[in-house]
Protein backbone atom coordinates (compact mmCIF):
# COMPACT_ATOMS: atom_id res chain seq x y z
CA UNK A 1 0.00 0.00 0.00
CA UNK A 2 1.39 3.20 -0.91
CA UNK A 3 1.38 6.22 1.66
CA UNK A 4 -1.51 7.85 1.89
CA UNK A 5 -3.70 10.46 3.41
CA UNK A 6 -5.82 7.78 4.89
CA UNK A 7 -9.03 7.74 5.39
CA UNK A 8 -9.23 8.04 9.31
CA UNK A 9 -6.91 12.05 9.03
CA UNK A 10 -8.94 14.70 10.69
CA UNK A 11 -12.26 12.30 11.63
CA UNK A 12 -12.44 10.25 14.54
CA UNK A 13 -12.32 6.88 13.28
CA UNK A 14 -9.62 4.94 15.24
CA UNK A 15 -7.91 2.12 13.66
CA UNK A 16 -6.06 -0.88 15.09
CA UNK A 17 -2.28 -1.27 14.70
CA UNK A 18 0.03 -4.25 16.81
CA UNK A 19 3.03 -2.75 18.72
CA UNK A 20 6.18 -3.86 17.41
CA UNK A 21 8.44 -2.40 20.29
CA UNK A 22 8.42 -1.04 23.27
CA UNK A 23 11.71 1.43 24.11
CA UNK A 24 12.26 2.37 27.55
CA UNK A 25 13.47 6.20 27.72
CA UNK A 26 13.53 6.92 30.96
CA UNK A 27 12.38 5.31 34.30
CA UNK A 28 8.92 6.84 33.30
CA UNK A 29 8.88 7.72 29.97
CA UNK A 30 8.73 4.86 26.68
CA UNK A 31 8.79 4.97 23.20
CA UNK A 32 5.83 2.71 21.60
CA UNK A 33 6.80 1.64 17.89
CA UNK A 34 3.73 0.54 15.98
CA UNK A 35 4.35 -0.58 12.31
CA UNK A 36 0.81 0.31 10.53
CA UNK A 37 1.57 -1.99 7.76
CA UNK A 38 -2.19 -1.88 6.81
CA UNK A 39 -2.92 2.00 7.57
CA UNK A 40 0.17 4.07 7.26
CA UNK A 41 0.20 7.62 8.55
CA UNK A 42 1.22 10.23 6.64
CA UNK A 43 2.17 12.53 8.89
CA UNK A 44 4.17 16.29 9.13
CA UNK A 45 6.56 16.87 12.10
CA UNK A 46 4.67 18.71 14.86
CA UNK A 47 1.42 17.09 14.30
CA UNK A 48 -0.43 14.66 17.11
CA UNK A 49 -1.96 11.33 17.32
CA UNK A 50 -4.83 9.85 19.82
CA UNK A 51 -4.11 6.58 20.71
CA UNK A 52 -6.33 4.47 22.63
CA UNK A 53 -5.82 1.70 24.77
CA UNK A 54 -8.26 -0.49 24.73
CA UNK A 55 -10.57 -0.96 27.74
CA UNK A 56 -8.87 2.31 29.51
CA UNK A 57 -9.17 4.94 27.21
CA UNK A 58 -7.35 7.76 24.71
CA UNK A 59 -4.84 10.17 24.84
CA UNK A 60 -3.22 12.48 22.63
CA UNK A 61 0.18 11.68 22.38
CA UNK A 62 3.08 14.00 19.71
CA UNK A 63 4.66 11.71 16.89
CA UNK A 64 7.96 11.01 17.44
CA UNK A 65 9.68 9.26 14.46
CA UNK A 66 11.01 10.28 10.99
CA UNK A 67 8.04 11.46 9.17
CA UNK A 68 10.05 10.14 5.81
CA UNK A 69 9.40 6.89 6.93
CA UNK A 70 4.98 6.44 7.46
CA UNK A 71 6.36 2.76 7.90
CA UNK A 72 7.17 3.24 11.38
CA UNK A 73 5.20 5.34 13.88
CA UNK A 74 6.57 6.10 16.97
CA UNK A 75 4.89 7.70 19.87
CA UNK A 76 6.85 8.94 23.23
CA UNK A 77 4.87 8.77 26.43
CA UNK A 78 5.54 9.75 29.88
CA UNK A 79 3.33 7.96 32.15
CA UNK A 80 1.03 10.51 34.14
CA UNK A 81 -2.45 9.75 34.07
CA UNK A 82 -4.52 6.22 33.62
CA UNK A 83 -4.09 5.99 29.91
CA UNK A 84 0.04 6.89 29.89
CA UNK A 85 0.23 4.46 32.51
CA UNK A 86 -1.74 1.92 31.03
CA UNK A 87 0.42 2.93 27.79
CA UNK A 88 4.10 2.27 29.75
CA UNK A 89 3.15 -0.90 30.65
CA UNK A 90 1.84 -2.44 27.26
CA UNK A 91 4.52 -5.03 25.61
CA UNK A 92 5.11 -6.15 21.80
CA UNK A 93 2.38 -7.57 20.05
CA UNK A 94 -0.67 -5.32 22.03
CA UNK A 95 -2.73 -4.08 19.60
CA UNK A 96 -3.81 -0.50 20.20
CA UNK A 97 -5.42 2.40 18.45
CA UNK A 98 -4.85 5.02 16.46
CA UNK A 99 -6.05 8.40 14.51
CA UNK A 100 -4.77 11.02 13.18
CA UNK A 101 -2.75 13.06 12.84
CA UNK A 102 -4.35 15.86 13.56
CA UNK A 103 -2.88 19.41 14.17
CA UNK A 104 -0.97 22.35 12.44
CA UNK A 105 2.68 21.13 12.19
CA UNK A 106 5.78 23.32 13.34
CA UNK A 107 6.52 25.85 10.45
CA UNK A 108 9.58 24.27 8.96
CA UNK A 109 9.18 26.28 5.51
CA UNK A 110 9.06 29.51 7.46
CA UNK A 111 12.60 28.27 8.41
CA UNK A 112 14.32 28.04 5.43
CA UNK A 113 17.41 30.27 4.97
CA UNK A 114 17.15 31.14 8.80
CA UNK A 115 18.56 29.38 11.46
CA UNK A 116 17.06 26.90 12.88
CA UNK A 117 16.59 26.54 16.72
CA UNK A 118 15.45 24.60 18.98
CA UNK A 119 14.48 24.71 22.72
CA UNK A 120 13.15 21.24 24.40
CA UNK A 121 12.50 20.57 28.23
CA UNK A 122 12.32 16.89 29.24
CA UNK A 123 9.74 15.04 27.13
CA UNK A 124 9.20 18.10 24.84
CA UNK A 125 12.09 16.92 23.11
CA UNK A 126 9.56 14.38 21.34
CA UNK A 127 7.49 16.44 19.27
CA UNK A 128 10.36 18.37 17.95
CA UNK A 129 12.58 15.08 17.23
CA UNK A 130 10.48 14.94 13.45
CA UNK A 131 11.51 18.31 13.06
CA UNK A 132 15.01 17.86 13.80
CA UNK A 133 15.05 14.71 11.57
CA UNK A 134 13.81 16.69 8.53
CA UNK A 135 15.88 19.31 9.16
CA UNK A 136 18.96 17.59 9.06
CA UNK A 137 17.73 15.72 6.14
CA UNK A 138 17.38 18.60 4.46
CA UNK A 139 20.30 19.85 6.38
CA UNK A 140 21.30 22.95 2.98
CA UNK A 141 18.00 24.90 3.36
CA UNK A 142 18.58 26.51 6.69
CA UNK A 143 21.65 28.37 8.25
CA UNK A 144 22.51 27.49 11.78
CA UNK A 145 20.66 24.12 13.12
CA UNK A 146 20.51 24.67 16.81
CA UNK A 147 19.07 22.61 19.90
CA UNK A 148 19.12 23.20 23.43
CA UNK A 149 17.32 20.48 25.53
CA UNK A 150 17.19 19.96 29.29
CA UNK A 151 15.88 17.79 31.88
CA UNK A 152 15.27 17.33 35.18
CA UNK A 153 18.38 15.51 36.08
CA UNK A 154 20.54 12.99 33.65
CA UNK A 155 18.93 9.99 34.15
CA UNK A 156 15.31 12.01 32.64
CA UNK A 157 17.04 12.71 29.51
CA UNK A 158 15.07 11.53 26.62
CA UNK A 159 16.59 9.98 23.24
CA UNK A 160 19.82 9.86 24.25
CA UNK A 161 21.28 7.64 21.37
CA UNK A 162 20.04 10.87 19.32
CA UNK A 163 21.83 12.94 21.48
CA UNK A 164 24.52 11.14 21.22
CA UNK A 165 24.50 10.82 17.83
CA UNK A 166 23.58 14.72 16.75
CA UNK A 167 26.49 15.78 18.96
CA UNK A 168 28.57 14.06 16.32
CA UNK A 169 26.95 15.11 13.85
CA UNK A 170 28.51 18.78 12.55
CA UNK A 171 25.18 19.68 11.33
CA UNK A 172 23.54 20.40 14.13
CA UNK A 173 24.60 22.01 17.17
CA UNK A 174 23.70 20.04 20.62
CA UNK A 175 23.90 21.62 23.91
CA UNK A 176 22.27 19.83 27.11
CA UNK A 177 22.10 20.75 30.71
CA UNK A 178 19.94 19.49 33.41
CA UNK A 179 18.39 20.54 36.20
CA UNK A 180 19.99 18.95 39.02
CA UNK A 181 23.16 16.71 38.88
CA UNK A 182 25.34 15.08 41.09
CA UNK A 183 28.94 14.06 40.69
CA UNK A 184 29.95 11.97 37.38
CA UNK A 185 27.61 13.89 35.14
CA UNK A 186 29.95 16.08 33.25
CA UNK A 187 28.06 18.41 31.18
CA UNK A 188 26.21 21.68 32.30
CA UNK A 189 23.70 21.96 35.12
CA UNK A 190 21.15 24.75 35.17
CA UNK A 191 17.57 25.29 33.15
CA UNK A 192 18.00 25.17 29.38
CA UNK A 193 16.81 28.68 29.41
CA UNK A 194 19.85 29.30 30.80
CA UNK A 195 21.68 28.71 27.38
CA UNK A 196 19.73 31.13 25.00
CA UNK A 197 21.52 34.12 25.75
CA UNK A 198 25.13 32.90 24.94
CA UNK A 199 24.18 30.09 22.23
CA UNK A 200 25.44 31.18 18.95
CA UNK A 201 22.51 31.91 16.59
CA UNK A 202 21.44 34.96 14.46
CA UNK A 203 18.25 36.20 16.77
CA UNK A 204 17.22 38.10 14.26
CA UNK A 205 17.36 35.37 11.43
CA UNK A 206 16.15 32.41 13.18
CA UNK A 207 13.10 30.46 13.74
CA UNK A 208 12.94 29.14 17.24
CA UNK A 209 10.53 25.88 17.80
CA UNK A 210 10.21 25.58 21.66
CA UNK A 211 8.44 22.92 23.81
CA UNK A 212 7.89 21.37 27.25
CA UNK A 213 6.44 23.06 29.98
CA UNK A 214 4.34 25.98 29.87
CA UNK A 215 6.68 27.20 32.23
CA UNK A 216 9.53 26.82 30.51
CA UNK A 217 8.62 27.60 27.43
CA UNK A 218 7.26 30.91 28.97
CA UNK A 219 10.56 31.47 30.43
CA UNK A 220 12.08 30.81 27.19
CA UNK A 221 10.14 32.69 24.78
CA UNK A 222 11.21 35.56 27.17
CA UNK A 223 14.66 34.98 26.90
CA UNK A 224 14.74 34.69 23.36
CA UNK A 225 12.93 38.49 22.81
CA UNK A 226 15.51 39.71 25.08
CA UNK A 227 17.96 38.29 22.70
CA UNK A 228 16.03 39.99 20.16
CA UNK A 229 14.65 37.12 18.05
CA UNK A 230 11.07 38.53 16.77
CA UNK A 231 7.90 37.72 18.49
CA UNK A 232 6.36 35.95 16.02
CA UNK A 233 9.06 33.80 14.61
CA UNK A 234 9.11 32.07 18.68
CA UNK A 235 6.85 28.95 18.31
CA UNK A 236 5.23 26.96 20.53
CA UNK A 237 3.37 23.67 21.08
CA UNK A 238 0.53 23.41 23.58
CA UNK A 239 -1.09 20.41 25.01
CA UNK A 240 -4.32 20.37 27.21
CA UNK A 241 -6.57 17.18 28.07
CA UNK A 242 -7.46 16.76 24.18
CA UNK A 243 -10.19 14.48 23.68
CA UNK A 244 -11.42 14.35 20.03
CA UNK A 245 -8.65 16.10 18.05
CA UNK A 246 -10.77 17.81 15.92
CA UNK A 247 -12.07 20.94 17.42
CA UNK A 248 -15.59 19.84 18.50
CA UNK A 249 -15.96 18.82 22.26
CA UNK A 250 -14.12 21.78 23.50
CA UNK A 251 -12.06 20.12 25.91
CA UNK A 252 -8.77 21.57 24.81
CA UNK A 253 -10.09 25.20 24.89
CA UNK A 254 -7.69 27.86 25.81
CA UNK A 255 -9.73 31.46 25.72
CA UNK A 256 -10.61 31.52 21.86
CA UNK A 257 -8.18 28.98 21.12
CA UNK A 258 -9.21 24.98 20.46
CA UNK A 259 -5.81 23.74 21.28
CA UNK A 260 -6.31 20.33 19.14
CA UNK A 261 -7.48 22.31 15.35
CA UNK A 262 -5.88 25.85 16.50
CA UNK A 263 -2.55 23.96 17.43
CA UNK A 264 -1.16 22.62 18.83
CA UNK A 265 1.85 24.66 17.33
CA UNK A 266 1.17 28.38 18.13
CA UNK A 267 3.34 31.60 17.21
CA UNK A 268 4.08 33.43 20.21
CA UNK A 269 1.95 36.62 20.08
CA UNK A 270 -1.32 33.95 19.25
CA UNK A 271 -0.99 32.56 22.85
CA UNK A 272 1.68 34.72 24.85
CA UNK A 273 -1.30 36.94 26.57
CA UNK A 274 -3.41 33.48 27.09
CA UNK A 275 -0.83 32.24 28.71
CA UNK A 276 -1.02 35.20 31.24
CA UNK A 277 -4.72 34.53 32.28
CA UNK A 278 -5.05 32.40 35.76
CA UNK A 279 -8.67 32.13 35.25
CA UNK A 280 -8.09 29.50 31.70
CA UNK B 1 39.81 31.38 46.67
CA UNK B 2 41.91 30.03 49.37
CA UNK B 3 42.84 27.29 47.80
CA UNK B 4 46.32 28.51 46.25
CA UNK B 5 48.29 25.40 45.92
CA UNK B 6 46.92 24.45 42.70
CA UNK B 7 47.03 27.68 41.32
CA UNK B 8 49.18 29.82 38.89
CA UNK B 9 48.69 33.47 39.56
CA UNK B 10 50.12 36.17 37.45
CA UNK B 11 49.50 39.84 37.76
CA UNK B 12 50.44 39.87 33.84
CA UNK B 13 50.39 43.10 31.55
CA UNK B 14 48.05 45.81 32.71
CA UNK B 15 47.39 46.51 29.32
CA UNK B 16 46.37 42.98 28.64
CA UNK B 17 44.63 42.80 31.81
CA UNK B 18 42.31 46.10 30.93
CA UNK B 19 41.36 44.33 27.22
CA UNK B 20 40.34 40.94 28.99
CA UNK B 21 37.90 42.70 31.63
CA UNK B 22 36.86 44.97 29.17
CA UNK B 23 35.78 42.15 26.94
CA UNK B 24 34.56 40.25 29.99
CA UNK B 25 30.44 40.39 29.60
CA UNK B 26 30.25 41.42 33.07
CA UNK B 27 32.17 44.65 32.66
CA UNK B 28 30.09 45.11 29.43
CA UNK B 29 29.42 48.49 28.58
CA UNK B 30 30.86 50.05 32.24
CA UNK B 31 33.35 53.29 32.02
CA UNK B 32 36.62 53.13 30.68
CA UNK B 33 37.84 54.36 33.57
CA UNK B 34 36.09 51.99 35.78
CA UNK B 35 37.60 49.18 33.61
CA UNK B 36 40.74 50.86 34.10
CA UNK B 37 40.27 50.83 38.17
CA UNK B 38 39.34 47.53 38.23
CA UNK B 39 42.18 46.37 36.39
CA UNK B 40 44.70 47.76 39.13
CA UNK B 41 43.03 44.79 41.18
CA UNK B 42 43.14 41.85 38.72
CA UNK B 43 45.12 39.14 37.97
CA UNK B 44 45.58 36.52 35.86
CA UNK B 45 44.72 32.97 37.64
CA UNK B 46 44.87 29.28 36.43
CA UNK B 47 43.56 26.15 37.95
CA UNK B 48 43.59 22.67 36.39
CA UNK B 49 40.74 20.50 36.28
CA UNK B 50 39.29 19.00 40.10
CA UNK B 51 40.73 22.25 41.80
CA UNK B 52 38.74 24.18 44.19
CA UNK B 53 38.12 28.03 43.00
CA UNK B 54 36.30 28.77 46.06
CA UNK B 55 35.07 26.09 49.43
CA UNK B 56 32.06 26.54 51.77
CA UNK B 57 32.52 28.81 54.59
CA UNK B 58 35.93 30.12 53.70
CA UNK B 59 36.64 33.42 53.20
CA UNK B 60 35.05 35.74 50.17
CA UNK B 61 37.97 37.38 49.03
CA UNK B 62 38.08 37.44 45.28
CA UNK B 63 35.50 38.07 42.36
CA UNK B 64 36.44 35.45 39.62
CA UNK B 65 35.45 36.24 36.21
CA UNK B 66 35.79 33.13 34.23
CA UNK B 67 37.03 33.54 31.08
CA UNK B 68 37.46 29.62 29.66
CA UNK B 69 36.45 26.52 31.27
CA UNK B 70 34.07 24.93 33.57
CA UNK B 71 33.09 25.25 36.99
CA UNK B 72 30.39 23.54 39.00
CA UNK B 73 28.52 25.04 41.90
CA UNK B 74 28.40 22.08 44.22
CA UNK B 75 26.61 21.72 48.19
CA UNK B 76 28.13 19.25 50.02
CA UNK B 77 26.99 17.70 53.15
CA UNK B 78 29.83 14.88 54.89
CA UNK B 79 29.72 11.33 53.39
CA UNK B 80 27.80 12.29 50.41
CA UNK B 81 28.30 12.76 47.06
CA UNK B 82 28.16 16.64 46.05
CA UNK B 83 25.15 18.07 44.46
CA UNK B 84 25.91 20.53 41.48
CA UNK B 85 23.73 23.45 41.54
CA UNK B 86 24.79 24.73 38.69
CA UNK B 87 27.53 24.96 36.25
CA UNK B 88 29.52 28.52 34.92
CA UNK B 89 31.22 28.91 31.86
CA UNK B 90 33.26 31.11 30.47
CA UNK B 91 32.23 34.65 30.22
CA UNK B 92 30.17 33.92 33.71
CA UNK B 93 30.65 35.64 37.41
CA UNK B 94 31.54 33.86 40.04
CA UNK B 95 29.74 34.89 43.15
CA UNK B 96 28.74 37.72 45.30
CA UNK B 97 29.90 36.88 48.63
CA UNK B 98 32.78 39.17 48.37
CA UNK B 99 30.14 41.98 48.45
CA UNK B 100 28.27 41.18 51.29
CA UNK B 101 29.50 40.68 54.85
CA UNK B 102 30.10 38.29 56.37
CA UNK B 103 32.40 37.80 53.03
CA UNK B 104 32.81 33.96 53.11
CA UNK B 105 31.56 31.74 50.11
CA UNK B 106 28.16 29.94 50.53
CA UNK B 107 28.62 26.90 48.40
CA UNK B 108 31.57 25.00 46.91
CA UNK B 109 33.20 25.79 43.32
CA UNK B 110 35.29 23.30 41.42
CA UNK B 111 36.84 23.49 38.12
CA UNK B 112 35.34 20.60 35.25
CA UNK B 113 38.19 21.43 33.21
CA UNK B 114 41.41 23.37 33.14
CA UNK B 115 40.23 27.23 33.72
CA UNK B 116 41.63 30.56 32.62
CA UNK B 117 39.81 33.32 35.07
CA UNK B 118 40.49 37.05 35.67
CA UNK B 119 40.84 37.80 39.91
CA UNK B 120 39.97 41.04 41.12
CA UNK B 121 40.60 41.19 45.30
CA UNK B 122 37.51 41.77 47.13
CA UNK B 123 39.29 44.46 49.37
CA UNK B 124 40.77 46.62 46.93
CA UNK B 125 37.73 46.30 44.91
CA UNK B 126 35.31 47.44 47.62
CA UNK B 127 37.65 50.25 48.72
CA UNK B 128 37.57 51.35 45.00
CA UNK B 129 34.08 51.30 45.40
CA UNK B 130 33.99 53.31 48.67
CA UNK B 131 36.17 55.98 47.27
CA UNK B 132 33.85 56.20 43.42
CA UNK B 133 29.98 56.30 44.51
CA UNK B 134 29.61 56.60 40.78
CA UNK B 135 31.99 53.14 40.10
CA UNK B 136 30.36 51.08 43.37
CA UNK B 137 26.69 52.25 41.92
CA UNK B 138 27.61 50.59 38.38
CA UNK B 139 29.16 47.39 40.45
CA UNK B 140 26.76 47.29 43.24
CA UNK B 141 23.92 47.93 40.45
CA UNK B 142 25.70 44.79 38.20
CA UNK B 143 25.58 42.31 41.05
CA UNK B 144 21.99 42.97 41.79
CA UNK B 145 21.10 41.85 37.92
CA UNK B 146 23.66 38.84 38.41
CA UNK B 147 21.37 37.72 41.63
CA UNK B 148 18.51 38.86 39.90
CA UNK B 149 19.29 36.66 36.78
CA UNK B 150 20.22 33.88 38.93
CA UNK B 151 16.99 33.86 41.07
CA UNK B 152 15.25 33.78 37.95
CA UNK B 153 16.96 30.68 36.60
CA UNK B 154 16.81 28.88 40.45
CA UNK B 155 13.04 29.60 40.59
CA UNK B 156 12.71 28.05 37.05
CA UNK B 157 14.84 24.99 37.81
CA UNK B 158 12.29 24.69 41.48
CA UNK B 159 9.48 24.71 38.68
CA UNK B 160 10.28 22.29 36.49
CA UNK B 161 11.80 19.81 39.36
CA UNK B 162 9.16 20.41 41.47
CA UNK B 163 6.11 20.39 38.93
CA UNK B 164 7.66 17.50 36.86
CA UNK B 165 4.32 15.30 36.71
CA UNK B 166 1.96 18.56 35.69
CA UNK B 167 4.03 18.43 32.27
Amino acid sequence: MTVLDVPTQGTLTSRPYQITTVRHQTHDIVTIDVAPQQYPIAFRPGQFDMVYVYGVGEAAISISSDPATPGLLSHTIRAVGWVTRALNDLQPGTRIGIRGPYGRPWPLEEAEGKDLVIVAGGIGLAPVRPAIVEALRHRERYGRVVLMTGARSPRDLVFRDDLDRWHADRGIDVHVTVDSAVRGWGGRVGVVTKLIPRVPFDPENAVVLTCGPEVMMWFSAEALLKRGVPPERIYVTLERNMKCGVGTCGHCQLGPKFLCRDGPVFSWPEVAGLLDVREL
Amino acid sequence: MSEQRHAVLSSGDPDLLRVALAGHPFCADLAVEHVHAMSQVTSERHLPAGAFLLRRGHPADALALLLEGDVSLELTEPGDEPIVLETLHGGDPVGWSWLFPPHRWAFDARCLTPVRLLQLDAAQLRALMHADPVFGLALTHRIGQLVVQRLHFTRAQLVEITHHDRA
